[in-house]
């Protein structure tokens, strides 16, 4: 290797700056996850969020979603951010998926309409859950300012 | 010369490391020292493995850029997906 190669990795290093910054801009749209296990609240969710330039997908249950993830890795094609209810039903909490979810670099918010103690989840990683426009418009806000579209 | 391939390992994995700002900072480490250690020993030999297998000369500098850069993500993902099948595992048992 000569000094003339380290010449040809900047340009390359360049290239990819410039395309990275083009396909962020123009190209890419960030992908956002929300994990409920209630039809309702997921048809409440789908009808009054709109995040600016994404893709929403959603999921009735934490297996279904590991499935999808595994997928989505494999692709490519992971979530920018995951909004995941805190009591799931039978089998992981949401606790169990934030914890999952973060670990692998994933930004997570935890919704519930429960209003008791919640243990493990830090107060600030949890919105709670009401009809009201304040509980979407501060959900939306966090999905703008995890997918960088805020 | 092992000087120049360290130099532009350097430059991919700096580069691999765009965005991941809001990473923890051990990740962010990991994903550098893995993508420019396998830049600085794989990129030349993957240069001529390219110039034979292809009959078309690659700049080295090019490919251990490319290797730090794109072999860093592919580790991480790899990371990712072990994680991911092992959890799908528990989660399947509860």
């Amino acid at each position: 290797m000569t000094i003339l190669d380290i010449y040809d990795a900047l340009l390359c290093a360049l290239a990819v700056l410039v395309c990275f910054k083009f396909w962020k801009r123009y190209v890419y749209k960030p992908v956002v996850w929300y994990l409920d296990d209630s039809e309702s609240d997921r048809m409440m969710f789908r009808m009054r969020m709109k995040p600016k330039g994404c893709y929403v997908e959603e999921f009735a249950c934490p297996k279904d979603m590991i499935d999808e993830y595994i997928k989505a890795t494999a692709f490519f094609r992971r979530p920018s951010c995951v909004v995941v209810d805190y009591m799931l039903g039978s089998g992981p909490s949401g606790e169990d998926v934030l914890t999952f979810l973060r670990k692998n670099g994933v930004k997570c918010k935890i919704v519930t309409g429960y209003e008791g103690p919640i243990k493990g989840v830090s107060a600030k990683d949890i919105i709670h859950k009401s009809p009201h426009d304040s509980y979407f418009q501060e959900v939306e806000s966090w999905i703008n300012h995890a997918t960088g579209r805020a | 010369m092992a000087v120049e391939v360290a130099i532009v390992a350097l430059i991919g994995s700096g580069a691999s490391l765009i965005g991941s700002g809001e990473e923890s900072k051990l990740k962010v480490l990991r994903r550098g020292v893995s993508g420019w250690a396998l830049a600085f020993f794989g990129g030349e030999d993957l240069a001529a493995l390219i110039q034979h297998l292809f009959s078309f000369e690659v700049s080295a500098g090019v490919c251990v850029f490319f290797t730090a850069y794109i072999g860093a993500a592919f580790l991480d993902r790899v990371i990712v997906l072990i994680n991911a099948i092992s959890v799908k595992g528990l989660w399947g048992k509860k």
